[in-house]
């Protein structure tokens, strides 16, 4: 091949990644001027004894995934948490695979990090290589899952009691009859089992009710393919609930197909803005705002008091949640679940933006 | 003699038309045994979600065909969709070209080109093992879907596009299945009547020998990767209209459900074999495994074993039908 045929290669090349550069999403805001002080349920404001420098703190993520849009909009909160204190967070991926998460937090320990966050497929499984990292003296957070190690902390949300009152609320909706569908992420993920067995706890009450369940692997056209098969095959169908908003966006697709759109309720989970638009305009009966960002944000705050030597008194905290329901729906909520917070879509696109006013410290950092 | 070797020949013949139509045949019975088990799955609406969830695998696997044919592999196309998605779609919502609708269907072909020569020009220029080839690049490509947006989904709820992958002509045949069978067909042209047809089949069955024939291996390897990564930009294009998002976790099971419906379809893994039809018929025989779980209400872990199974018999019939063809 001629050099002039390389040079070209060399050139359409580039321009491919001047293509791509241009796709780049914009940089973060800058940092927030300082803020009250204000931390997230369960974490108090540090008393910092032996503090490591910002700049000098890194953080090893370990992410069950990173398309998955809740993981994505998470990353997005963590990273501006990371520019707000100024550390360093490194974000790794396990694509869906335990083996690998396991190595990528071996590799964390022999890399030194202060802290490791894990967002486990297997709690329990990650149980000896955390001990591991409390040999090294590293702490480690675990999002959504207990790990029964004393350096071990766990942020969570109570995704089985939501998932239970979800479905009581469709059950209550339909009346205690009717076939209902479950689109859940995939078996051994640990949110989605949580999500897939609070669901059914729910629907037991609700013995007239017939529960259909498919995986949708956290993926938007699988989703779509496994709501239009379960909406042919069961023309009784009357409710979907699907325990992640990414997937329920393409499950609604699937429904307008069907023309069936305001025939069946829809419910869903995480409370991304554009779930929280199908809440206001009707489309979903509920969702479930948990703040993807916020979660992000909240555990690298956590991760940088534990790198300076703070020690919360509790090693599970909860990470507060919201049901978004319109007006109506309040009532038949308060009946079901006395003690849920309830919110109206206005009031939680401001929540959900409100995360970083409500946990940044700018005392932190010392 | 002559005689004994011609009626060998025709028996042969015999054989390999009867073990080519073996996927047909699965078809057939998978069609009749879910109609026996499900009352609701002989009905229309069953046969239009079928039309339009099988075309988007159905083009990748004619790429991935083409990729087998010539004793290569391509392992871009699951999460190449998602990346071709992210981009096409970036640039229909931001950029010189928002919100038209050519430039956004030119842009999924432009990208899917652009991928294939990528491919190909490491595998045919830099010799590098198409499997390692692609590997790499399919890591790159996911990459880069995360990179565009900030990984951050792209939604096109509302928008014109969506006619692409959610129409339907009489209210019945999906705009996206009739895409599909454009693209069989010219595929099947193209392998049937023209010079670089015959190159694909030659490259898989002897390269070297080719080789010193004069013909230019390389250009014609580039080419079919460039094939590859167009068809894989289409069905990003009718993804990604049918979702009405385009997202970077939008891959799913597409890589694996292409090879595998190439692979049932009677194209050889050795190369030099395969048929735009048998991958036809594979890719129905994907989906409808998919299908056939939701309407009997199966659990999911079986769906897998089940479709394992459908392929190991596919890969076994090639198998045996390569050990009789060469005693």
């Amino acid at each position: 091949m001629g050099k002039s045929k390389i040079l070209k290669i060399v050139v359409a090349l580039c321009m491919v990644a001047a293509l791509l550069a241009a796709c780049a999403s914009p940089a973060p805001a800058p940092p927030p001027a300082a803020q009250p002080p204000a931390a997230a349920n369960g974490t108090d404001t540090p008393e910092t004894d032996a503090g490591t420098a910002g700049g000098d703190i890194t953080i090893g993520v370990v992410m069950i995934d990173m398309t998955n849009q809740f993981f994505v909009d998470l990353i997005e909160g963590g990273n501006l948490a990371a520019a707000d204190y100024g550390v360093n967070v490194i974000w790794q991926s396990a694509d869906g695979n335990f083996d690998n998460q396991i190595a990528l937090m071996e590799n964390f320990i022999a890399q030194g990090v202060d802290v490791i966050i894990s967002d486990p497929l297997d709690s329990v499984g990650l149980t000896p290589v955390k001990e591991q990292a409390s040999a090294a003296g590293i702490p480690t957070i675990t999002m959504a899952g207990y790990v029964d190690v004393p350096t071990n902390f766990t942020t969570v949300y109570n995704d089985l009691e939501n998932s239970r009152i979800t479905a009581q609320l469709i059950g209550y909706t339909l009346g205690g009859e009717g076939t209902v569908a479950l689109l859940y992420g995939n078996r051994g993920n640990l949110v989605s089992d949580l999500r897939r067995e609070g669901f059914h706890q729910g629907i037991a009450d609700f013995p007239g009710i017939t529960l259909i369940e498919q995986p949708m692997n956290w993926d938007p056209p699988t989703g779509m393919q496994v709501a239009q098969d379960m909406l042919a095959a069961n023309p009784d169908l009357a409710a979907i609930h699907v325990v992640s908003d990414a997937v329920t966006l393409a499950v609604h697709q699937a429904v307008i197909l069907a023309g069936r759109d305001g025939d069946i309720i829809i419910t869903s989970y995480d409370g991304n803005p554009d779930g929280i638009t199908m809440v206001e305009d009707g489309v979903y009966l509920s969702n479930v705002l948990t703040g993807a960002r916020k979660t992000g944000y909240w555990n690298i705050h956590l991760a940088i008091q534990l790198a300076q030597g703070y020690r919360p008194s509790e090693r599970i905290m909860n990470m507060d949640t919201h049901f978004i329901v319109n007006e109506e729906t309040f009532d038949a909520l308060r009946a079901i679940a006395p003690h849920a917070s309830l919110i109206t879509p206005a009031e939680a696109r401001v929540i959900a933006e409100a995360f970083r006013d409500e946990i940044f410290d700018p005392n932190l950092m010392g | 003699m002559g005689s004994d070797a011609g009626l060998l020949g025709s028996a042969n013949l015999r054989r390999r038309s009867l073990l080519s139509a073996i996927p047909l045949f699965m078809l057939i019975a998978l069609v009749i045994m879910l109609s026996l088990l499900s009352r609701e799955f002989l009905r229309l609406v069953t046969l239009i979600n079928l039309m339009q969830q099988v075309a988007p695998i159905g083009i990748v696997a004619v790429g991935a065909m083409l990729c087998i044919i010539i004793g290569g592999i391509d392992f871009t196309s699951g999460h190449g969709l998602a990346m071709i998605g992210m981009a096409a779609s970036f640039f229909y919502v931001s950029g010189p070209f928002v919100g038209s609708l050519p430039m956004f269907i030119l842009s999924f072909v432009v990208f899917g080109a652009l991928l294939g020569l990528v491919n190909g020009f490491l595998i045919a220029k830099l010799n590098i093992l198409p499997f390692i080839a692609t590997l790499a690049m399919m890591s790159l490509v996911q990459g880069l879907s995360l990179y565009i947006n900030g990984g951050t989904m792209i939604l096109l709820v509302g928008s014109p596009v969506l006619g692409v992958g959610q129409g339907r002509i009489g209210g019945v045949v999906p705009v996206s299945f009739l895409i599909f069978l454009a693209v069989c067909v010219l595929a099947g042209i193209m392998l049937r009547h023209t010079k670089l047809g015959v190159y694909i089949y030659a490259i898989g069955g002897n390269e070297t020998a080719l080789w010193y024939t004069g013909v230019k291996v390389q250009h014609y390897k580039i080419m079919v990767y460039m094939l590859a990564g167009i068809c894989t930009g289409i069905a990003a294009l009718l993804t990604v209209s049918t979702i009405a998002m385009a997202t970077p976790s939008m891959f799913g099971t597409t890589l694996i459900d292409a090879i595998a419906a190439a692979c049932i379809g009677g194209t050889s893994m050795r190369g030099g074999k395969g048929t735009v039809f048998g991958t036809f018929i594979g890719a129905i025989i994907i989906v409808l495994i998919n299908t056939a779980f939701i309407y009997l209400n199966i659990q999911s872990a079986m769906q897998d074993v089940f479709k394992g199974i459908v392929i190991l018999f596919a890969v076994t019939v090639d198998a045996v039908a390569n050990m009789k063809y060469n005693k």
